[in-house]
């Protein structure tokens, strides 16, 4: 004898099915957002050369490629770091004495980055945040907050943020 | 001297004339002692500003720092103010009411005593305050340069 289903039945089976597929899709979206990781590296343009003893590396092709609306001979790298790209907290990365970049994803597509300065004593002095879209930084996009340096006349500064592995 | 004197002078000294016709004005200048003065006095102008006109050194190129300008200047899309639409007469006692509304809203709350159950909101009054006062100080202030094509996008702070 076949049982017959009512048919209020088959709807709530059909929701049931959607709302784990929704349910999978969102998990294994947020999987994903989880995974990535974030590159800060802190850049000096200059035309001076390596100054001798540090460890400065140049900046690869790429990176070189981005900044080559600017004048400068030589991008140094100072520093660099990677960290996690979280929607709980941010993840503040330490690029020199003076400056910190942390970055969030803000559950929206986008990600804030934000940039520090740095003082011995006092609470870190927020200078900029900025959004910028995760799935153009997965992409390979960089985005990079850049100044003038106080301490060198001519030169700047550039704190390029991408994803860990930029497709290229 | 005429007018039309001084154009033809000035145009020959600017290279708008053939070989000949400033070859002429060349004889005449010598020959004319005013339209000689003139003449001396426009190509001293010239090698002075071209001498102490001053550069204006960007660090960028000059597509980068032109498109800054440009992006200025032109409003975005979403920006671009629409005209007026009709609005109904109920429609404008709710544009009334709705903002002095919410103001008396806002003054009512902030009258209010708080409650002993109420928790602590310094931390993110202190927060926003922060994020407020360094946002609007001038070093904070960056110009957003963005190429999708080239895939990078750059905010320089000043």
């Amino acid at each position: 004898m076949h049982s017959i289903q009512p048919p209020h039945s088959q709807t709530r089976s059909g929701v049931l099915a959607l709302g784990a597929a929704c349910l999978t899709l969102w998990g294994s979206f947020h999987a994903v957002a989880d995974d990535l990781q974030v590159q800060a590296r802190l850049v000096w343009g200059t035309n001076n050369p390596k100054p001798e003893g540090s460890k400065y590396t140049p900046l690869d092709a790429k990176g070189r490629e981005k900044l080559r609306q600017f004048k400068w001979q030589n991008y140094w790298v100072v520093n660099q770091s990677v960290s996690k790209l979280d929607s709980q907290k941010a993840s503040r990365m330490s690029l020199s004495e003076k400056c910190a970049v942390d970055v969030k994803d803000l559950g929206n597509g986008t990600a804030e980055i934000r940039l520090f300065e740095l003082k011995t004593g006092t609470e870190p002095k927020l200078v900029k945040p900025v959004h910028h879209s995760i799935s153009a930084l997965r992409k390979g996009e960089y985005c990079i907050l850049a100044g003038d340096d106080k301490a060198v006349w001519d030169d700047a500064w550039f704190v390029i943020v991408t994803a860990s592995e930029p497709k290229h | 001297m005429k007018k039309e004197q001084l154009l033809e002078l000035q145009a020959c000294l600017d290279g708008e004339r053939d070989a000949q016709r400033s070859a002429e004005m060349e004889a005449h200048c010598a020959t004319d002692p005013n339209l000689g003065a003139v003449r001396e006095a426009i190509l001293n102008s010239r090698q002075l500003l071209r001498q102490h006109d001053p550069d204006h050194h960007v660090p960028v190129s000059r597509e980068f720092y032109w498109r800054q300008i440009e992006r200025q200047i032109t409003p975005e899309p979403g920006n671009r103010p629409t005209p007026e639409s009709w609005i109904p007469s109920w429609n404008l006692v709710l544009r009334w009411l709705v903002p002095v509304g919410g103001l008396a809203a806002a003054v009512a709350l902030f009258q209010l005593p708080d409650s002993p159950n109420t928790p602590p909101q310094t931390a993110k009054v202190t927060s926003s305050t922060q994020l407020a006062l360094n946002t609007g100080t001038a070093e904070s202030t960056s110009v957003e340069y963005r190429s999708e094509s080239d895939g990078v996008t750059i905010h320089w702070i000043h």
